[in-house]
């Protein structure tokens, strides 16, 4: 009978020969300038994990790696959905029937901490201490979603760093930034939540660029991606140069949603405030069309017209 | 063909009783206990994972990746009361994971490792060429979930259309559009012609 040794996978022993053997390799700096060249690029190399030669240790250094930027992204939804300017273009809800609420800034604190005492080792010590500092700032110096995202790009690269930036941005007023940083998503084969969330932000920084026409193409393919869902008839409806999109949109919402959900009521106040704003305002021919609609677009589109 | 088999409960793994596999000191010293035999039956689990998501990925390697974050996941969080629904969300996480690290390779178009092993799945059921295997395996798991069930039920487990069509309960149009509909995805985004092995007529 084989002793416990060698029922132990080879792997497996690797790793625990390799204990505290490891040179400190990941250190993280990202300073504000090179943040969203980061974010443009498509070539961002995660750090370190592939220098770790073991199978099962790269395994635990890319799983405590995910967990760090797990908490750093939602450090970016909190800024996001909390943020003054922010929430005018973010909607806390994920579907009409799934509410958003950020994670409380505590429980992020505990989370990271927890984080780091768990860390296995030297290697994280220069990504922790990074992290630290982004969640724990000097009341000066709070970083911005960019900031942090640039970060989370460079521990695990994903399209979720870019789709916050191009929101962030856009409810910072450099709408010129939305369209190459969700551009860099929709090049890629990304995933079905990635794609939505990038064509739903184009949309709304072209309504905003005044460019509407864009606005309501990039929309329909995120309609074409999502199928019926309520915010994408909504979109519709608000950018609609036509009388046909308008009407078919305001039909499909008079279907799906009541017109006291407060997807509709939030939403509505949120692009009242824009536009009062002069933020992305109406032009005078899509208030016109609303007026001249008003009897044909039901509650649900009337709620929204209001808004005009 | 037969499905995955069901995993026992595994709620033993977690009475200190019985040894108490995910209480421990260091995400290293549970991943040594529960790398040794698979005792959270990891394996079986992953397979009814993959299958339920219609996911092409390499059993083995989301077996690693989930290993270890079931260990890292029960030193932070502690031992979870119902193991199961727990061990579900690391491997949906682990998967998950892979697919997004694969997109991001492909992106930067690092080199893929000699063997090509983690795309075995894409080479064995598209006949594309090792080469292409990661781009395909992208492509693959950016389709939506109905597709990619629909697609890997007929060139994993070998099911004819009409097979799927009486699975799926849809007009046996509908199932067809669908698979075209996936398979020109694909086709788009490896810019190659797929083997054959695709369907052959039920393609219509």
């Amino acid at each position: 009978m084989a002793d416990s040794e060698q029922l132990v996978d080879p792997e497996l022993e690797g790793l625990l020969r390799e204990f505290s053997t490891r040179p400190r390799s990941v250190f993280l700096r990202s300073s504000r300038k090179d943040a969203m060249r980061i974010l443009r690029s498509s070539t961002n190399e995660p750090l370190s994990a592939l220098a770790v030669p073991d199978a099962l240790e790269r395994e635990l250094i890319t799983v405590h790696r995910a967990e760090l930027a797990e908490i750093l992204k939602q450090a970016c939804r909190n800024k996001l959905l909390k943020g003054e300017r922010e929430r005018l273009f973010v909607m806390r809800y994920r579907t009409a029937n799934e509410r958003v609420e950020p994670v409380p800034i505590q429980g992020l604190r505990d989370r990271f901490a927890l984080a780091d005492a768990r860390n296995p080792g030297e290697p994280w010590a220069g990504a922790t201490d990074a992290i630290e500092r982004a969640l724990f700032p000097q009341a000066s110096a709070e970083p911005s979603v960019l900031e942090l995202a640039a970060l989370g790009e460079r521990l695990v690269p994903g399209d979720s760093w870019r789709v916050m930036t191009a929101i962030d941005q856009l409810a910072n007023g450099n709408v010129e930034a939305v369209r190459p940083l969700c551009s860099a998503v929709l090049d890629g084969c990304a995933d079905v939540e990635s794609s939505l969330r990038a064509l739903e932000t184009i949309a709304m920084s072209e309504a905003i660029k005044q460019s509407p026409s864009r606005a309501l193409e990039a929309q329909s393919s995120a309609c074409a991606i999502k199928g019926d869902y309520p915010l994408g008839h909504i979109n519709l409806f608000l950018f609609a140069v036509d009388k046909r999109t308008a009407l078919g949109a305001a039909d499909r919402l008079e279907e799906s949603i009541a017109p006291d959900h407060p997807l509709v009521l939030e939403l509505s106040a949120a692009s009242r405030r824009r536009w009062t704003g002069n933020c992305g305002a109406p032009r005078a021919a899509a208030r016109v069309l609303a007026n001249e609609l008003k009897p044909a677009i039901g509650q649900v589109g009337g709620r929204l017209a209001s808004a005009f | 063909m037969p499905g995955p088999r069901f995993p026992r409960d595994g709620s033993d793994a977690l009475d200190p009783e019985q040894g108490g596999l995910l209480h421990g000191d260091s995400p290293r010293e549970v991943l040594l206990r529960i790398a040794n035999g698979d005792p959270l039956e990891l394996g079986p689990r992953v397979d009814a994972h993959l299958a339920e998501e219609g996911l092409m990925l390499t059993p083995r390697r989301v077996q690693l990746r989930a290993l270890a974050a079931v260990a890292y996941a029960a030193c932070a969080q502690g031992a979870p009361l119902d193991l199961g629904p727990w061990l579900r969300m690391r491997i949906r996480e682990s998967a998950t994971a892979l697919i997004d690290e694969d997109r991001e390779a492909e992106r930067r178009n690092a080199p893929l490792a000699p063997d090509s092993a983690h795309f075995l799945p894409m080479i064995a059921a598209f006949g594309v060429e090792p080469g292409l295997a990661r781009r395909t395996s992208v492509a693959f798991h950016s389709l939506p979930v109905p597709r990619r069930l629909l697609l890997r039920g007929i060139v994993q487990e070998g099911r004819s259309l009409a097979e799927m069509t009486q699975e799926l309960r849809r007009p046996v149009e509908e199932t067809r559009a669908e698979l075209r509909a996936a398979v020109e995805s694909l086709e788009r985004a490896i810019g190659a012609r797929l083997s054959e092995r695709l369907g052959g007529e039920d393609r219509g």
